[in-house]
Formats: structure tokens, C-alpha cells, sequence
């Protein structure tokens, strides 16, 4: 045999080795997940409040619990869960080639990349908006003084198409600095380079009170310029594991308008005779089982992670560094916006 | 009339038989690589259909909606995305072009200087050499912007010289005439027309030149009535051409990387030149300068040349590395739209035909740099 | 009247030194700035370096000093070199690096060419491998978004290194080869990939691979970074083994021909020796550069000595003592450029034809 063709052919066949190792998935998500053991769940590299890991690889965050509640829902605990690291260039392909079975990274709900991506919202788990941090100055009020500034923004997010829209229309000059990682734009508005930092408010508040050296020096202007919902998604097409998705968050909004906290549900499903607790607690009829779990889904989400009013607090909160106050992610019966249709 | 007497034509030899096995290992190869292309093919179809992403060039004329913070010519984040990968690719030779510019001026000092007769010269430019080359060009670039952006001074308190050249962290900005395009042909014209007469006047070519160049400096610094300064507002300096630190670090560092790879072309290059020529011009008593200037680089050229152009392609390519510190040149532009609008494959692609094209470009016009110097044999 | 011929210099070394710098007035003053200068920057550097240093992790005391903050690397340090590795679990990384180490200078003595040395490599990266990963042996299963640092550097670059140059070698003799189909084949590969920059290559990888591949498939991101790199020097190895394989001559095939060799014997015993002995310095030279280009995988989000060197300077506290980090990153690539550049050099004194 020629021997170029021999090494033509050895190196092809290397070739295709390498290409064969990735582990083919036939079939749906759930079932993927079950045969795993695990739930992969792309999340952020690291956002304080959201997702972040600890000098020991812990996990913790808004959006880590509700992984860790989706993971406790379908697999019975909720360490089973593996945490991927996306950018925010690689989380919308990571959910697209199923790579990760669900993209809970504060990802804003729009109707682009709801519809034209292959993507499915299953819910808002955070109400949010972009907003504008900078050195206090005097008589600085509005976004609109910040005409010709130079202003570190995120690729690959919404915040870059706001930013530009919003002076576009108003008419005013900006000039731009776009990094590809959030790490880069944050360290360039901390050394200077920028005077203007954008992004969700969320992420502001977080960089305002663990990053800045001097955080009494900056002011987040009170102006939002656009609405981003920010809230898990799963990959389009698979009707069960969008399901049970939406209902674990709707599960935990619901849990905190029944009343159950992970510290009183031990009790409640001892002693309630409300039907719409028994349900929920498992003791009442089995909802779970038209999603293809059992009948303890609900209560072992709120036992093992709380529910939506304690991750708030937990995270983001009252008993955290960053102390967002609840205002629009409060329940509907007190003036925010968290609503769940009803469990049953 | 006589006749032409031809001899016999010799038998053709036989032709050799088919070789079948080198056409059916031939046959094999291809079919091995249209069947893997198909499958791709196949595979991106399924996965485009589900994920409902378009496919074609089609968006290149949907609004692009991100801004691009410097470049040659204006673009609202309201044009086309075909503009937007238009200002990118200005964006990459704007900083490709000079540092390559640059680093030929520091290659031919520091090969120069590594024949000195003097040994210390000779010490500190290898060394020099040797420390840049094995420093990664990533780290170096990512070193001198966050030397330029951590240790310059903010917008409020510039390094300033008058009020014709700040140096903050918002990078360098000096003022520039302001002149609109009817205004600026005169200026223009000179500016060309002048040393091309000064050339052609060869035998005062040495007074010349430098004199022309004095005057066109002159009528760029006179002729305009008016200039646009940088002011220090309240949000740094604004206003004049500004040099941003993106754009800085990227053409120093990459002066620096391709500096140092073109010294040891250069290097190598007068090394070629045999022994004889330098001895030959000791004896017609040329002094060093002379005798490179004249005798030894022309001849160097000839082995410089083939490696330069390769040196000359890696710098363009490593200007992509502008992605990392946000210097908005095609690679950065591209993956923008890439993420709005999923099309990964065909934003690759127009990335890999940009490079690819720029490549050709530069073979073709190294081609003729390459006759050009080519010894000319009887 | 004829110029008098100068004294000879004389033997000692520093006589040597004086007749070269300080020969004639035009050396003199360049030998006499020149000297003022280093030795300047050499006190500058001192003191910035060495007396006015801070060598305790302490952010506060190093705002105050004036000279470097090396305790930067004190705290930083770990994080840098070994990366977001579980830190009970470190001595995994430290010991697999070691022992690659090791294999890939037992491999490099020239008494192991061959099949040995390439059973030592493919066992030091293998064992490598499994140190890392773990899953097996009680090891706990270490997943490779954690992998980072100086490790991932190295095993990046001995798989680029130890797959592309087979690789180059293969596409170097189909770009020679007779056969039209497969000269274009290898020739349209080279220059398709040596004609875009490897971040393109490293993008390719991320966004349009998943893409190629059949739904539900996953290639581990590790996997697809590796094959780039693997890629990218397999065609720059490719041109310069051709360049080798050229200059050996047309004499060597036919007398290895006379001597009723098979096409494969010639190739391993009579061509391949000879074309690699003549591209060893340009062959190190690739080499480096392979080292070189494993950065910019931090730009595709892999932590390796570069992103982490990132990550670590996203401390706001240690943020402004960068400089330090860099320096001493700067000193890990250039160990490893000089050590792969005098090996190659001691390979061609080795091997030069006498």
C-alpha cells in the first residue's frame, strides 16, 4: 500500500475516533438526565448572588437553586446536578447541541431568541433591567447626561443592542468599549479605561458591593432603560422536560404563596388538611405523575432547597451581600409580579 | 523541387497499462472526503432546521445593532451588518498594516545591529530577541494594555502637552485638522506631488528630499484654518483623532513580536551574503554604513523576501488577537453577529475568506517585491 | 606613508574585552553609553525588584511600598499555576505534570528515538490523563471545566506536538505525492489552514462544530480545543517536513530502490532520518510556537497559565500588582522557549554531518 495513502488513511480514521467521542444521546432529555444520574445545568462562571462557586467548588446562587430544585424534582436530591460555566458567547450554543440540559444564567426572555433559536423560556425567575453604574458626580441624574462618555459593555448579550439603541434614539454620542468577557469589561470600567459600566441592575448591585474597592464613589442612576425578565430555558422541542422545567419554578413561586418554607413543610405535611397543601406536600392526590415523576416531586424541592421567597433572601436578598429589595420579585398578593398558576 | 527526406518516426512506446490500484486508492481518498463532507452537510441541515436558525447570506443587509467604537470611517450601530464587517475589516488592517510597517523599521535595526563589529550591541539586541520571541504574543498584549489602562492617568488629570496631545487611559488623542474633503485636495495633492519631483531630480536628490518633505509638513500644519482640539470634559478628553489603548497595545506588542522575528530574517539574510562582498568594499574603503547601504542589504534582499512574506501573513493573522483586549477588527465583529443572529457558519466562514483573501493580496504583491530583487543574471 | 599595523591584541580575556569595547572612540562611546544605560536599568530594576519589594501576601502594605508586591505570587500563585483544580485534590496535577515531564525528557534522549520514546509519551500523556480526570483507581472524577494552569499547558501542548507531527509527516508526503487526489487533498488542507489565524481555527471549533455534528452528540470542549491545536500545527509541521523531504536527493530513493527496499522501508530507514536531521532548528522553532499558541485557548474560556492568569487578576484587591504576575508568567513561557531551543540545538550538534 502506498504509503501515503496509509498515512492518509491512519490519520482519517484518528480523525473520525475523536469525532466519535462524544456520548450520542437517542431520545428525550428526561430520559437522558435518569441514565446520567445528573442534571447538566449551564450556569454562569461566576456571578455573585446567581451563580458562583466557592474557593471548594460549592455552588450557590438564584439560579443554582433552582437547578439544585430541578434536580431534586426528577432525581430525588438535590446535589445531583452538574454545573457548566457559560460565557455569554457559549451559553446559547451550549443549550443548543445539548450540551447542557437547561440554561439557568440570567438570561434575558425576548421574543428573538425565543422563537429563532431553538429555545424555550420556561418562566421569569428574576425581573430585571439595565442600568448604568459610574463615579458620583454632582447633578448626575439621568442616563441621558451621559452623553460621550465611554461606556464597557458585554458581547453577545441584550445589553449591547439596548445600549445602542437607546442613544441611537435619543440622539446622543457614546463611545463603546466591548469586551468578550464579562471579567474583561468589569476589570476595564474598575482600572479607569471606561467611565461607565452597563448591564442588568442585578449584576450592578453585585459588582457595586463585593468588587469595588471604594463603593461609596460610584452610584447606579436610578434609570432603567429596558425591561429584561431573566429566567431559565431548555432546548425546544421536548414537551415533557419543558413541563417539568416550568413547573419546578412555578412550584417554588407557589410553595411561598401557600405558606410552605423548607423549615415548616415537616409539619404542614404532617398536620394541614388544606387540600392544596396535601397536594403539594405529596399526601393529597399525584400530580407528579403526569409529567412521569412521582408523587413527592414539590415537596422535595421546597425540603431540600426552600421555596422561591427563601432563595431570594438567601441569594440576593435580605441575608445576603448584595440586599436587592424584593420590589418587582415579590409575590402577586403583595404588590410584585411572581405569580404561579395554580397546582392542581 | 526537392523533397524533404524525413526520417522514420520511431514507434511510439506502449502506453503503460492503468494503474488501477493508485486510481482506486485515488478514487477511495475522495470518496472518503465527499462522504465526511456529506455528513456534515447533513448533520448542520438537522441541527439548523431544529434550532430554526436561517441560513445564507441574506443578513448581511438586516440592522446590525452594536456599536463599533473606532474605526476609519463612521457606522451607526443602524447599519447594515455588511458595513459592520466592512469598519472590522478596516479595523484589522488599520492595525496590521502599521505594525507591520514598524516592525520591518525595528527588524532591519535589530539584525543590523546583531553583525555590529561591537559586542555589546551585538549581546543586547540577542537577548532582546531571544526574551521576545519566547514571551507568547497573547501575554505580551494583554501586559501592555493593562500597562496603558492601569498605570496612564484617568480622563480628569491627562498627561498633556498643550492642548494639542493628551495621554490617558482613554488612550492618546491629538488634534487634526479640520478640513472637509473639498478643502483638503490641495494639501493632498502636494503631498504627492511634491517628493515625486524632489525624486525625480536626482543628482540634488539629497537636498531634496528633505526639503520637500519639510515644506509638506508646513502646508498640513498652515493650511487649515482651523483645527479640532481635545478638551478635557466631564467625561475624559473628547474630541481631536484618538488613538485608543486597544489599538495602542495591539500595535505595540505586535511591532515588538514581528520587530524581533523580522531581526532574524534579517539576520540571516545579511549571513548569506558571501564573505567576498564585505571584503570588497574594505578594500574600495566604504565605510560600514555605505557598505551596507549599498552592497550588502541589496543583496540581502533576495534571501529576505520569501520569509517576510510569511512574517508579514502571521502579523496580519495575529492581529486577531485584538478579540482578546476588545479591539473591534473583523474577528471581533463577526463573532458579535455570530451571537445575534446564530449564524455561526457563515460568520466563520467570511472570517476565514477575509484572512484567506488578505493572504492572497499579500503573496501577490511580495511576488513582485520578489522579481524585483532577484539578482539579475546574464 | 603606509598605516602602521596596530599591536595584536593580547590573550587574556579581559585584554579581548577591552580591545573590542574600547578599541577606537567611535566603540568607546557607544561601549561607555551603553554601559551607563544597563547599569541604570539594573539599579532601577533592583530596587524596584529586590529593595523596595514587599514579599508578604499583605494587599494593604504593598499599596504602600513603592517597589514590586511579590507577595502577589504568594497569594495568587496557586491559582495561577495549577488553576481551578479541587484543592485537596492538587497533588494530582503537580504528580502528572512531573511524570510527563519526565517522560517527554526520557523520550527526548536520543537513545529513545523511536518506538520507545513514542510508547514513553503516549504513556506519560495517558497517565496524564487518568491523574486528571480521575473516575478510576478510587481517584475522585474531576471534571475538565476545572482543569487550568501550567498542567493543561503542557498537556495541550505534548498532544498538539505528539498527534500533529505524524500528522505533518502524513499531509507532508500527500502534498509530494504522486497521486493528483491526494497532493490536492493534503495541499488544500495546508493552505486552508496555515491561511487563517488559530483563533479562527479555536472559534470554528466552539460555534460551528457543535453544529456539524449529529444532535445530542457532545464533544467535551477540552476535546475540541485539543483537535484545533492539533490541526493548526499538524499543516505549519507539514510544510516544513516537506521543505526537508525535498532536499533529500533524488539519489538516496534510487539507491535505496537498488537495494530492494520497499516504498515503507525507505521511507523510515533512508529518507525520513535524513529530512528530519535537516529541519530540526525550524522543526524547534514550531515547537515553541506550539507552547506559544496553547494561550489563546483562554480566549475560547479554558483556563490554561494565560486564563488563569486572567482569573486571577480579576481580584480587585491584587488587580494594580499584575505586573508581578506577568513577570513571572513570562518567566515560565521563557523557560520552557530556551530549554526547547538549546535542546534543538544540542540535537543539530548531535547530528551534523561530520
Amino acid at each position: 500500500m502506498n504509503p501515503a495513502f496509509r498515512f492518509a488513511l491512519l490519520s482519517a480514521s484518528i480523525a473520525a475516533i475523536a469525532a466519535l467521542a462524544g456520548t450520542a444521546h437517542a431520545g428525550k432529555v428526561l430520559d437522558g438526565v435518569k441514565q446520567k444520574g445528573v442534571v447538566t445545568c449551564g450556569v454562569h462562571t461566576g456571578r455573585a448572588g446567581f451563580a458562583l462557586a466557592d474557593s471548594s467548588g460549592n455552588w450557590s446562587g438564584l439560579d443554582v437553586d433552582y437547578c439544585r430544585a430541578l434536580a431534586a424534582a426528577v432525581l430525588g436530591s438535590a446535589e445531583k446536578v452538574k454545573y457548566v460555566p457559560t460565557s455569554g458567547q457559549t451559553r446559547i450554543t451550549a443549550l443548543q447541541s445539548g450540551e447542557i440540559d437547561v440554561l439557568a444564567r440570567n438570561t434575558t426572555w425576548t421574543y428573538t431568541r425565543d422563537t429563532s433559536l431553538g429555545l424555550v423560556w420556561v418562566g421569569v425567575n428574576f425581573y430585571d433591567g439595565q442600568a448604568f453604574i459610574t463615579k458620583k458626580k454632582p447633578g448626575l441624574t439621568k442616563v441621558t447626561q451621559l452623553a460621550g462618555a465611554t461606556i464597557c459593555v458585554d458581547s453577545g448579550s441584550t445589553t449591547e443592542k439596548n445600549l445602542a439603541e437607546y442613544f441611537t434614539g435619543h440622539k446622543l454620542q457614546y463611545k463603546g468599549v466591548v469586551f468578550d468577557q464579562i471579567e474583561a469589561s468589569q476589570q476595564a470600567f474598575m482600572s479607569g479605561r471606561c467611565q461607565v459600566y452597563t448591564g442588568d441592575n442585578s449584576n450592578l448591585a453585585v459588582l457595586k458591593a463585593t468588587q469595588l474597592k471604594n463603593p461609596d464613589d460610584y452610584m447606579i442612576l436610578p434609570e432603567q432603560i429596558s425591561k429584561e425578565p431573566l429566567g431559565p430555558a431548555v432546548h425546544r422541542g421536548d414537551e415533557d422536560w419543558f413541563a417539568i422545567a416550568k413547573w419546578t419554578l412555578n412550584a417554588m413561586i407557589e410553595a411561598e404563596e401557600l405558606g410552605i418554607s423548607s423549615s415548616n413543610i415537616d409539619s404542614l405535611k404532617a398536620s394541614s388538611a388544606d387540600p392544596a397543601i396535601k397536594r403539594f406536600v405529596g399526601t393529597g392526590d399525584d400530580l407528579g405523575k403526569f409529567m412521569g415523576l412521582d408523587k413527592e416531586w414539590s415537596y422535595r424541592i421546597v425540603k431540600q432547597v426552600g421555596n422561591y421567597g427563601e432563595s431570594f433572601d438567601r441569594n440576593v436578598g435580605a441575608n445576603s451581600k448584595v440586599k436587592l429589595p424584593r420590589g418587582q420579585m415579590n409575590l402577586w398578593t403583595k404588590g410584585g409580579l411572581m405569580i404561579s398558576p395554580p397546582l392542581r | 523541387m526537392a523533397t524533404v527526406q524525413t526520417a522514420a518516426v520511431p514507434a511510439l512506446p506502449p502506453r503503460p497499462p492503468l494503474n488501477l490500484r493508485s486510481l482506486g486508492l485515488q478514487a477511495l481518498a475522495l470518496a472518503l472526503v465527499v462522504l465526511l463532507g456529506a455528513w456534515l452537510v447533513h448533520n448542520a441541515a438537522i441541527n439548523l432546521a431544529a434550532q430554526n436558525i436561517a441560513s445564507g447570506f441574506g443578513f448581511l443587509s438586516d440592522t446590525a445593532g452594536f456599536a463599533i467604537s473606532e474605526g476609519l470611517f463612521p457606522y451607526e450601530p443602524s447599519d447594515t451588518y455588511a458595513r459592520a464587517f466592512a469598519a472590522g475589516v478596516a479595523n484589522t488592517l488599520r492595525a496590521a498594516l502599521p505594525a507591520v510597517f514598524l516592525a520591518t523599521v525595528l527588524g532591519f535595526a535589530l539584525g543590523i545591529a546583531q553583525t555590529s563589529r561591537h559586542a555589546l550591541v551585538r549581546l543586547l539586541s540577542r537577548g532582546l530577541v531571544d526574551i521576545l520571541r519566547n514571551i507568547p504574543l497573547l501575554v505580551q498584549v494583554l501586559l501592555w494594555y493593562f500597562s496603558l489602562t492601569e498605570l496612564l492617568p484617568g480622563g480628569d488629570t491627562p498627561l498633556q502637552v498643550d492642548d494639542v496631545a493628551f495621554l490617558t487611559k482613554g488612550g492618546f488623542s491629538f488634534a487634526v485638522p479640520d478640513l472637509t474633503a473639498s478643502q483638503a485636495i490641495v494639501p493632498l495633492v502636494l503631498t504627492f506631488i511634491l517628493p515625486w519631483l524632489a525624486w525625480l531630480a536626482k543628482p540634488w536628490r539629497r537636498i531634496t528630499l528633505p526639503v520637500s518633505l519639510l515644506v509638506v509638513i508646513g502646508v498640513w500644519l498652515l493650511w487649515p484654518d482651523s483645527w479640532q482640539r481635545p478638551q478635557v470634559g466631564s467625561f475624559g478628553v473628547s474630541g481631536g483623532a484618538t488613538l485608543s489603548p486597544e489599538w495602542l497595545a495591539l500595535v505595540v506588542a505586535l511591532t515588538l513580536y514581528s520587530g524581533v522575528y523580522c531581526a532574524e530574517i534579517v539576520r540571516g539574510g545579511l549571513q548569506a551574503v558571501p564573505r567576498g562582498q564585505w571584503e570588497a568594499t574594505h578594500a574600495l574603503s566604504l565605510t560600514r554604513t555605505q557598505a551596507l547601504r549599498r552592497v550588502i542589504v541589496p543583496q540581502s534582499l533576495r534571501v529576505i523576501v520569501p520569509p517576510y512574506t510569511s512574517l508579514v501573513m502571521n502579523t496580519i493573522k495575529n492581529s486577531s488577537l485584538a478579540v482578546a483586549i476588545g479591539y473591534p477588527d473583523i474577528v471581533s465583529a463577526a463573532t458579535t453577529a455570530l451571537n445575534q443572529n446564530g449564524q455561526a457558519i457563515e460568520c466563520i466562514a467570511i472570517i476565514a475568506a477575509v484572512y484567506l483573501t488578505l493572504n492572497l493580496l499579500t503573496a501577490l504583491v511580495m511576488a513582485i517585491v520578489n522579481t524585483r530583487v532577484q539578482l539579475k543574471e546574464r | 606613508m603606509a598605516e602602521m599595523l596596530r599591536p595584536p591584541v593580547g590573550a587574556t580575556l579581559g585584554a579581548r574585552w577591552r580591545h573590542t569595547l574600547f578599541g577606537d572612540k567611535p566603540s568607546a562611546i557607544v561601549s561607555t553609553v551603553l554601559l551607563l544605560g544597563i547599569a541604570w536599568a539594573l539599579w532601577q530594576a533592583l530596587r524596584w525588584g529586590v529593595f523596595d519589594a514587599v514579599v508578604r501576601p499583605d494587599a494593604a502594605a504593598c499599596r504602600g511600598a513603592e517597589g514590586a508586591c511579590w507577595g502577589v505570587i504568594a497569594e495568587k500563585g496557586r491559582l495561577v499555576v495549577l488553576g481551578r483544580f479541587p484543592p485537596g485534590q492538587q497533588w494530582r496535577p503537580i504528580l502528572g505534570s512531573l511524570l510527563l515531564l519526565g517522560c517527554v525528557g526520557a523520550a527526548a534522549h536520543p537513545r529513545c528515538f523511536g518506538k520507545v520514546g513514542a510508547g514513553l509519551m503516549l504513556g506519560g500523556v495517558i497517565t496524564f490523563g487518568v491523574l486528571m480526570a480521575g473516575g478510576v483507581l478510587g481517584l475522585t472524577p474531576v471534571g475538565t471545566d476545572l482543569w487550568g494552569g501550567l498542567p493543561l499547558t503542557l498537556l495541550l501542548a505534548v498532544i498538539a506536538l505528539l498527534i500533529g507531527v505524524p500528522l505533518g509527516i502524513a499531509l507532508a508526503l500527500g502534498r509530494r505525492s504522486k497521486l493528483p487526489a491526494v497532493k490536492w487533498l493534503s495541499t488544500t488542507y495546508i493552505e486552508l489552514v496555515r491561511g487563517i489565524p488559530l483563533i479562527t481555527l479555536l472559534f470554528f471549533g466552539s460555534f460551528v462544530l457543535p453544529l456539524l455534528l449529529p444532535p445530542r452528540w457532545r464533544m467535551d470542549p477540552m476535546l475540541r480545543n485539543g483537535i484545533c491545536l492539533v490541526m493548526f500545527a499538524a499543516a505549519y509541521l507539514a510544510e516544513v517536513f516537506r521543505g526537508g523531504l525535498q532536499a533529500v536527493t533524488r539519489g538516496q530513493h534510487e539507491a535505496a530502490h537498488a537495494l530492494g527496499l520497499n516504498k515503507w522501508q525507505t521511507l523510515t530507514r533512508v529518507v525520513l532520518p535524513q529530512a528530519l536531521r535537516i529541519t530540526i532548528a525550524p522543526t524547534a522553532s514550531l515547537f515553541i510556537g506550539t507552547v506559544k499558541d496553547t494561550t489563546l485557548v483562554s480566549i475560547v474560556n479554558v483556563y490554561d497559565l494565560t486564563g488563569t492568569l486572567k482569573l486571577a487578576m480579576g481580584d480587585s484587591d491584587w488587580r494594580p500588582f499584575s505586573v508581578e504576575m506577568y513577570v513571572m508568567v513570562s518567566a515560565i513561557y521563557l523557560t520552557i522557549g530556551l530549554s526547547i531551543a538549546s535542546y534543538g540545538r544540542y540535537l543539530e550538534r548531535r547530528y551534523a554531518l561530520k
